[in-house]
């Protein structure tokens, strides 16, 4: 289970995003049945970095752009990163990489 | 013909949302088929709070809107994200931010901006009140 | 498909209007619809560099600019005229228009929206 003292919001976002820690996405990603591993944390990073530089959480078209550019065309594929983040790979890995939810992502 | 309404301007801070309910008024009193819905943004999401109480001598929006919408079963649509910040929240929504109230009126419905593209490829043209 | 030009005039610090204009830009290219930009008077702040709002402040809408790139905008369009904007840095991946080309852009699109 999570550490109590951090608090996340109703979708277990956390409210907080200066909380986020790897130890912290480690949970998160236990929480949701995910293992982390070294492909899963340069998407992680990637997406830090991306709202970090552009303050906004990217949907799926832009974080597959996003990932073909810095990652190269054969990560940059929504089938890889359903591969890892299952389900919606932008909400997945948002939510493990401690930033908000990205917004009208449908 | 059909048009799509977009409303951005606030029903306090503005006449968007008056001159968009006389236009869809002669537009349907003219032609009854040519609006396919209503879509509120911004600061417009405020016609769709049910707790707001305007003076009894004044206009009603939010009634007169409702009215639009019962009379021609045109949907009224607010974005969500855009009512959501501003406390427009319907049933669902109060659920999911564990609140124990919801405010959104009747006749009114929380959409994603998805459907506003939607609206857009399904019409001949929106048009914009701000 | 319909063009779609979203034209911001709205200072990026007094109201929302910014922000949720570049939100539906956004949107409309993530379900890959053609959009393209253009900013006119206090909308054009967002173009300086530097910018350091603070959260009460607002958003800081300036970073936003080149992250339009992975959402496939990439025709940010202002008028050549506004020669203070050639006094400072500014976001360089803006397409200067003279007057006529600036008048006529607004017909070559199916549908604008202003914020």
């Amino acid at each position: 289970m999570t550490d109590n003292t951090v608090v996340l919001d109703e979708e277990g976002y956390l409210l907080n995003l200066q909380d986020w820690t790897p130890e912290l996405a480690n949970q998160l990603a236990q929480d949701v049945e995910v293992e982390l591993t070294d492909a899963h944390w340069e998407i992680i990073y990637l997406l830090r970095d991306f709202y970090t530089e552009f303050e906004v959480s990217p949907a799926m078209r832009p974080l597959v752009k996003a990932v073909s550019k810095k990652l190269g065309a054969e990560k940059g594929r929504s089938i890889y990163l359903m591969t890892l983040f299952p389900g919606s790979p932008p909400k997945l890995a948002a939510k493990i990489a401690g930033l908000p939810k990205p917004a009208n992502c449908l | 013909m059909q048009y799509t309404l977009l409303i951005t301007g606030s029903p306090y801070q503005s006449k968007a949302c008056h001159t968009a309910l006389r236009f869809i008024r002669a537009a349907l009193n003219k032609y009854p088929d040519s609006i396919k819905g209503v879509f509120f943004y911004e600061d417009a999401v405020l016609i769709g709070n049910q707790t707001a109480q305007p003076p009894r001598d004044e206009v009603n929006l939010t009634k007169a809107w409702q009215d639009i919408a019962e009379q021609h079963k045109i949907p009224l649509y607010l974005c969500i994200a855009a009512a959501v910040r501003r406390g427009i929240i319907n049933e669902s929504e109060s659920r999911r931010y564990e609140l124990e109230q919801h405010t959104l009126a009747e006749y009114f419905q929380l959409e994603g901006l998805g459907t506003l593209v939607d609206l857009m490829n399904t019409t001949n043209k929106i048009i914009q009140f701000r | 498909m319909k063009h779609t030009l979203i034209h911001l005039n709205s200072s990026p610090y007094s109201s929302l209007a910014c922000k949720e204009g570049l939100d539906f830009a956004l949107v409309l290219a993530t379900f890959e619809q053609p959009v393209d930009l253009c900013l006119s008077g206090a909308a054009l702040a967002i173009l300086t560099d530097n910018q350091n709002p603070t959260a009460e402040q607002g958003k800081n809408l300036h970073k936003l600019l080149d992250g339009l790139e992975f959402y496939d905008i990439e025709n940010i369009f202002i008028e050549k005229h506004h020669s203070w904007l050639s006094n400072q840095p500014t976001w360089q991946g803006i397409q200067l228009l003279n007057e006529a080309e600036w008048q006529t852009m607004f017909s070559q699109y199916q549908q604008v929206f202003r914020f």
